[in-house]
């Protein structure tokens, strides 16, 4: 029964050391306020420069952004200033890898300690967002403030800054046309600026489904194309650009080849071994089996001295270790000297020079 | 200030079908094969070191089984000088024809 008392004194002792203990000044959570000021209004398809300023507040002892939630404690020795204007993120997952969408420019900037104001600056195209002259660009730049750990990766959002307008001023940019049965540039829709033309609304009647896809100024979009012939290409009577005298009329014209339109048509089949003469073809065999020799070399000579170590005082099998390693060393000879062979032999038959 | 935690997020999930074998893979494999046999090969000259003295310890004064054991030590000798000397033996053969000896020792 003593004992018992004695373990609950103990207890309540040890009870009372805690509640002595004066409890840890809680600390202000990372915060921040982002300070965001883009121009009014830009060119559309010139590069833009999206520059904000971000004050932080609420350091640790170490002198980082920190978020404590007992028993963790996130400490954000990164933050990612991302610019949105059409896409969302995914706040689970680490930037720059996790937004829905690519209407989006992120800026990384790894925090030195106690920074209480860092900046970042994005340049962006918007033309290459899609966007187009006479629209408006919705920026919202926000910070998000990320950890990384082996198992959980997350993101805080710190601050964002409201959606800023950015109105799209007017210029010509490249765009993705085919040549139209009118004679006229049409152009690829907005948004849908392939190179295949695939955007351009009703391509195969507007152009014919063959069609060259050429790349042309905007300005020049359904003007009437200058420089331009009718000529065959892939059995059918194109629009063509170029000067140049009319090969064909109707797609009749093209069919069947022999009856004229189109001129001889040539085409080449790319090299796929990147080799071009039968001696370097040689050398890179003989590189390849040299490559494989040395190992291989290697694996002989150690081989020859097991049959030597397990010769076990046996003549005979001590004979063959030597045997083996004499002819590894002459084989070894032989393919090191490899090509020296072919020109040593150039050599003999050249003796008169 | 939202916070989300995510467990175990996986950054990309490719579906999994093999690899891309190329002719320099073909090279590593025999290379690590090799690499291999060069670490397999200490424990092993390491035993017929051990088996050799005790040889010598089994002959016990037998003038024949030491002679025997003796012989058997040299051979031991020689063959861990040829293993270990692997690296030499190539060098000096490369450097007797005039060869270029920089592929060695290999990359393990």
């Amino acid at each position: 029964m003593r004992n018992i008392y004695k373990i609950l004194f103990v207890i309540l002792f040890a009870s009372f050391l805690f509640i002595l203990v004066p409890a840890k000044v809680a600390r202000a959570d990372c915060t921040a306020n982002i300070r965001f000021n883009p121009p009014g209004s830009a060119p559309f398809n010139q590069p833009m420069t999206l520059s904000s300023t971000v004050e932080l507040s609420g350091f640790d002892d170490n002198g980082y952004c920190s978020y404590n939630r007992t028993p963790f404690n996130f400490t954000f020795r990164t933050i990612y200033v991302y610019y949105d204007f059409g896409s969302t993120v995914n706040i689970g997952v680490n930037p720059p890898d996790s937004f829905f969408g690519n209407k989006f420019k992120v800026v990384r900037i790894d925090l030195a300690p106690n920074s209480p104001a860092v900046s970042a600056t994005a340049t962006i195209k918007p033309s290459d967002y899609d966007f187009r002259a006479g629209s408006t660009l919705n920026v919202n730049a926000q910070v998000l403030a990320c950890f990384s750990q082996t198992v959980t990766r997350g993101c805080a959002m710190l601050t964002a800054s409201g959606a800023k307008s950015v109105r799209l001023t007017a210029g010509t940019y490249q765009i993705y046309a085919c040549l139209a049965t009118n004679g006229r540039y049409a152009c690829s829709a907005q948004g849908t600026n392939r190179s295949d033309c695939s955007g351009v609304p009703n391509r195969a009647t507007v152009c014919g489904a063959s069609a060259p896809c050429i790349q042309i100024d905007s300005a020049l979009c359904d003007q009437p194309a200058q420089n331009t012939h009718k000529g065959c290409l892939n059995n059918t009577c194109s629009v063509l650009q170029g000067a140049g005298s009319d090969t064909c009329r109707t797609d009749t014209d093209c069919a069947g080849g022999d009856r004229g339109g189109g001129g001889p048509q040539s085409f080449e089949i790319p090299n796929p071994i990147g080799i071009n003469t039968f001696q370097e073809l040689v050398n890179v065999i003989g590189r390849w089996i040299f490559n494989l020799a040395i190992p291989i070399a290697v694996a002989i000579i150690i081989y020859a001295g097991v049959l030597m170590l397990t010769s076990g005082g046996d003549p005979k099998r001590f004979q063959k270790g030597t045997e083996a390693l004499k002819y590894a060393v002459i084989g070894l000879a032989v393919v090191l000297i490899g090509k020296g062979f072919v020109t040593l032999i150039q050599s003999i038959l050249s003796l008169k020079d | 200030m939202f916070f989300v935690l995510t467990g175990l997020a996986s950054a990309a999930d490719d579906d999994w079908t093999g690899i891309d074998l190329t002719i320099q893979d073909v090279f590593a494999i025999i290379n690590g094969l090799v690499c291999w046999l060069i670490r397999i090969i200490t424990p092993i000259m390491i035993i017929f070191i051990v088996i050799a003295g005790l040889r010598f310890m089994h002959a016990r004064g037998n003038a024949t089984e030491f002679a025997a054991a003796k012989k058997n030590f040299n051979h031991v000798l020689i063959g861990l000088v040829v293993i270990m000397g692997v690296y030499v033996i190539i060098a000096t053969v490369a450097n007797a024809v005039g060869a270029d000896f920089s592929f060695i020792p290999l990359v393990c």
